[in-house]
């Protein structure tokens, strides 16, 4: 059986300043960490694993180079295969191109399922999985809060699915693409301290646009159809305090306040 | 003139009208025809809002079927020619939309909160990005169609526009579905997570003794009851429902305080709440430093005071 | 002497109800709060202790030890479980921890003599309530005041909030009863005051279970005069300002019960609502109202010779305020284990340290230094500061308090983090003249510099470990260094 966890790195928000006059986030030398959800993925499969030693698991990412120690960890941890999809010409994509890279390399190898966190570190969807799982041509469910992990070595596996107003519990057939929540269950665990330094070289590759052969108009931004003009920074507004009583007026200051917000 | 497909989910037509105001901002004073796409559904809520409701009736078609769903979605882009397709950002409809848009070649922009004009008059689409902290400010190069999907909520249509609204009855479109299957599904009993709601009624010390008044005050406002630890420490709260460090980390848009004092280990877990109102005896409590009102008097009977004031108006709201 | 065999033996010298051996409370038994993460996550890398054993009186004791030494098992005493520095860890893999619990009695309240007498178990809350019943106070209020007992504060030489009126446990013991490795059991009478040779009383408290068992105390008791309370606090540029106005009002000779100056950084953990990005220094004055008052004026006077330094003074019902929820409870470790499992994150940690008025500074600038220069993970500190919350005639406290995320297993938190940060604590400390251990004791996790804090006096120290605990099976590791220990435990080398 063989694993694979697509997974991405997000700036660490606690490392980045702004600037101001630009209106821009300053990304540069600010440090990377692994999408939160792709984590819980990640120590989903590696849980499996544990109790499944012949179960192989890559880690797929579409990242610079400067997140290698990062994927090396991830390797130290017990990972079998690490693939980092890295050129310069691929920077600056939006998710739909990257999923078109990621997808190409995708089709290359085998897999019985992919992996991945069902949200992005922005609370947003993580929109890469149902474009990959669009160009493989798989099926694709988000929100898993939990697998039937015996099911796990037959063609078709059980998921429970925490959708908005239910629960739900669906079969999927294999290959198909699973999108996890922390609700699994699993962290992805650090490395320990005795393992830092363990070479992990021989099981990191990697792959580059010569090996995909993409044009260079169809990647990075000019491959791109959306393109981001800024990121701001939300600020709170500090609001003047106003201290009232619990007389009819201030009851009614209040009731006021929850009407013009409307929370009545 | 514009033309745009509206995905009316079963499930989540209420929240798919909004999203027809997000179409009069798109096109300004430009005309347009507005089609909402029903599967399996009856289509009664778009009556009068839009122009055409394409009804598609074919019970091999599952909700959840993404595959089976982009077909269709797709055909009837290629047979229409929309400008924009336009999505709730629901659990469905966040994954289906992306599919449709790789599917179709076609921009994707997500889970949009807001719609502006450029100096040429093209559309900007504000989104979340790379934290909730931060928003982006989000162009899609020339071409259609442009696919979005829409934060519920963030949008209202005033519904001010009378439309006639035509039927179009599909049953032969062509789609493959398989590979998933619903074994079962319920409702979920009573989700009682703090941590994803608008809403937060919170007790401390300062209503321990009347900590059930808190409970009929949180449904009128339509949120939930949390506390802070005193109130766990005298057990009539689970841990789920506490507020703190050692609790849950709660981003409510409003977060009423009622008789808790706040300490840091409280406060850290008011992670982007927009709003705190906290009602104390002491003004001198830490709580009141962060409060946007301090209601200066006994949580109790504020408690009282309020309820009664929201039912006497809800009441004449009926009369 | 195997597992079994030292179980059989303490069946024959006590009741079956007074031997502990439940999993889950010989895991709780194996380590204290320096291991408190690891601890919350399963993940404690030393070996659990045989049994716990409630003796129920000095006899008890006397004999649980005298067949302890003689098979030389390692013996840890313990009473409310409060420790920080792992005093009560366990490095040994057949030790038996002697518990307190049965040691609940409070023997005699005697407000005419201002004394009371207390078996070793006894809750400082407990007594606490007692005297406030009749007007008193114990005058002791360290932050463990609901859960710390009585054998446990004086073995561990501890301090409270109010020490800089009432002074430490050292001021308020009287006289205690206490049995040593051999089984013999020493009562040290309880007088006002006298001259009979060395102190002795001294050899017992903060001996940190390392020399003897104690079972009974007799400490001072105090009357209480919660009405004359008053409460002071300002606002000040730096936190050497704060220490200037402390020292200003000790040397001119009075003692008010609290007297503390914070850094930016802890000010902003304690007082988030008026601390304004700024240091705090404040005051209670506490006692008859006539040396309130004095006291009172003498801090105003104080402030005003510094008033250069002064933002602004800070209502006093928010220090009132803030003074009135400053313990935590049981609630609150409870609360941190929740917290510690569910996160990688806890509370944070302390290294106290003490010097002279002139050296504190200097100790507090160079440890923020070298923490924010030399500590490799010094970006995952999401607060690093102190207060000085002790004061004496000649020097002060200071309290450094630190707290990071958690980006490493659970069992490697302390050495990835705590250890460097607190090395660079106690380096500093000793390299300026300043003692490493104030008030926490030096448990496991400081007996590396033990012999550097004493310096040519640590002669004395071991000297009196080999009359005491010839064949060392008292708390083995803690105060004394153990080179083998400290490295697999500290260091994690095999």
């Amino acid at each position: 059986m063989r694993l694979v966890c697509v997974i991405g790195f997000t700036p660490d928000k606690q490392s980045f300043g702004d600037n101001h006059e630009k209106q821009k986030l300053i990304w540069q030398g600010c440090r990377m960490k692994l999408n939160p959800d792709d984590g819980y993925a990640l120590g989903f499969a590696l849980h499996l694993k544990k109790q499944n030693p012949d179960l192989f698991i890559e880690v797929v990412t579409m990242a610079p180079l400067s997140v290698t120690p990062l994927v090396e960890n991830i390797l130290r941890v017990g990972v079998d295969r690490g693939t980092l999809v890295s050129d310069g010409i691929f920077a600056g994509s939006d998710t739909a191109t990257t999923s078109r890279i990621l997808g190409k390399y995708l089709k290359s190898i085998d897999y019985d399922y992919l992996l991945a966190g069902s949200f992005g570190d922005d609370s947003k969807i993580n929109q890469l999985p149902p474009q990959v799982s669009e160009l493989l041509n798989i099926n694709y469910i988000s929100g898993i809060s939990s697998i039937d992990e015996d099911t796990f070595s037959s063609s078709k596996i059980l998921v429970e699915v925490e959708e908005e107003k239910a629960m739900a519990t669906y079969e999927l057939s294999a290959p198909a693409f699973l999108g996890l929540t922390e609700k699994c269950g699993h962290k992805l665990p650090y490395v320990r301290l005795k393992d830092s330094r363990m070479d992990v070289g021989h099981r990191l590759q990697v792959i580059d646009n010569s090996v995909l052969g993409f044009e260079e108009r169809e990647v990075g931004p000019k491959g791109s159809l959306t393109k981001t003009i800024s990121v701001q920074a939300l600020r709170k507004k500090t609001a003047q305090q106003r201290i009232v009583g619990t007389d009819s007026e201030g009851i009614e200051y209040v009731y006021n306040f929850l009407k013009e917000k409307r929370f009545i | 003139m514009h033309r745009a497909l509206v995905y009316f989910e079963k499930e989540n037509c209420q929240h798919a009208v909004q999203l027809l105001e997000v179409l009069r901002q798109l096109y300004g004073n430009e005309a347009f025809e507005c089609y909402a796409l029903t599967i399996n559904g009856n289509g009664q809520v778009c009556q009068g809002k839009v122009d055409y409701v394409l009804d598609v009736q074919n019970q091999a078609l599952k909700p959840y079927d993404q595959r089976a769903l982009t077909d269709v979605v797709s055909t009837l882009c290629k047979t229409y020619d929309f400008d924009h397709l336009l999505f709730v950002a629901s659990h469905f409809g966040r994954t289906l939309a992306p599919r449709v848009a790789i599917r179709l070649g076609a921009a994707f922009v997500s889970e949009i909160t807001a719609v502006r004009h450029d100096a040429d008059s093209q559309p900007q689409f504000i989104a979340p990005e790379a934290g909730v902290q931060n928003i982006g400010v989000i162009k899609a190069k020339a071409g259609k169609p442009v696919v979005l999907t829409v934060r519920p909520d963030t949008f209202q249509y005033d519904g001010s526009q009378e439309k006639t609204t035509k039927q179009i009855k599909l049953s032969d479109l062509e789609f493959k579905a398989g590979g998933i299957r619903q074994i079962s599904r319920h409702d979920n009993v009573d989700n009682n997570d703090i941590s994803d709601c608008e809403l937060l009624i919170s007790g401390g010390g300062g209503i321990a003794k009347h900590f059930e008044a808190l409970a009929p005050l949180a449904k009128a406002l339509r949120g939930k009851v949390s506390a802070s630890r005193p109130i766990l420490d005298r057990d009539l709260i689970p841990r789920s429902a506490l507020v703190g460090q050692s609790g849950k980390t709660v981003s409510p848009r409003l977060y009423m305080a009622l008789g808790i004092h706040g300490a840091i280990q409280h406060v850290v877990a008011l992670e982007r709440v927009e709003h705190i109102i906290s009602v104390n005896t002491n003004v001198n409590a830490p709580i009141c430093s962060l409060s946007e009102i301090v209601v200066h008097g006994d949580a109790a009977t504020f408690v009282d005071k309020m309820l009664k004031k929201i039912m006497e108006d809800n009441s004449h709201a009926t009369d | 002497m195997d597992k079994n065999s030292v179980l059989d033996q303490l069946n024959t010298l006590v009741t079956a109800d007074q031997i502990n051996t439940n999993t889950d409370d010989l895991y709780e038994a194996s380590a204290d709060r320096y291991k408190k993460y690891a601890y919350a996550r399963k993940a404690l890398d030393v070996p659990a202790p045989v049994a716990i054993v409630y003796p129920k009186n000095a006899e008890e004791v006397s004999a649980i030890l005298k067949f302890c030494n003689e098979n030389e098992i390692n013996v840890i005493p313990r009473a409310g479980m409060t420790a920080t520095e792992g005093g009560l860890e366990n490095w040994k893999p057949v030790t038996i921890v002697l518990d307190t619990k049965f040691f609940d009695k409070i023997v005699k309240i005697d407000t005419y003599n201002s004394q009371a007498t207390v078996q070793a178990g006894v809750p400082l809350q407990v007594l606490e309530d007692e005297l406030r019943k009749v007007g008193y106070t114990t005058g002791h209020s360290p932050q463990s005041k609901p859960v710390a007992k009585y054998g446990g504060l004086v073995a561990t030489r501890s301090i409270g909030q109010f020490s800089t009126l009432y002074g430490g446990i050292e001021d308020m013991v009287v006289g205690l009863e206490c049995v040593f490795p051999n089984g013999h059991v020493s009562r040290i009478k309880n007088v006002s005051r006298r001259a009979g040779g060395p102190d002795i009383r001294h050899i017992v408290i903060g001996n940190e279970g390392t020399l003897c068992y104690i079972t009974e105390v007799t400490i001072k008791i105090f009357k209480y005069y919660p009405e004359n309370n008053k409460f002071y606090g300002y606002l000040t540029k730096d936190i050497e300002t704060g220490i200037k106005i402390l020292r200003e009002v000790m040397v001119n000779g009075f003692r008010p019960s609290v007297a503390r100056a914070y850094s930016e950084e802890d000010a902003a953990q304690h007082f988030y609502h008026f601390h304004e990005g700024k240091c705090i220094v404040l005051f209670m004055a506490e006692g008859p109202k006539g040396i309130v008052e004095a006291t009172g004026t003498a801090i105003e006077e104080a402030v005003e010779q510094f008033k250069d330094g002064i933002i602004k003074q800070v209502d006093s019902k928010l220090i009132e305020d803030w003074f009135n929820h400053l313990n935590w409870s049981q609630k609150h470790i409870d609360d941190e284990y929740a917290e510690m499992r569910a996160k990688d994150s806890h509370a944070g940690y302390t290294t106290e340290i003490s010097a002279d008025w002139e050296t504190i500074p200097t100790i507090y600038n160079a440890v923020i230094n070298r923490v924010r220069t030399e500590f490799d993970r010094a970006d995952e500190i999401t607060m690093l500061g102190g207060h000085s919350s002790h004061s004496y005639l000649n020097g002060t406290n200071m309290y450094f308090v630190y707290n990071y995320t958690i980006n490493c297993a659970p069992e490697d938190e302390l050495l990835v983090y705590h250890h460097p940060i607190q090395k660079i604590i106690v380096e500093e400390t000793l390299k300026y003249g300043g003692s490493m251990c104030h008030h926490h004791g030096i448990g496991k996790y400081r007996s590396e510099w033990t012999l550097e804090e004493h310096g040519t006096a640590y002669f004395m120290l071991e000297k009196l470990k080999e009359a005491f605990d010839p064949k060392g099976i008292m708390n083995h590791g803690t105060i004394f260094p153990q080179p083998e220990e400290v490295k697999k435990y500290i260091y994690q080398q095999d």
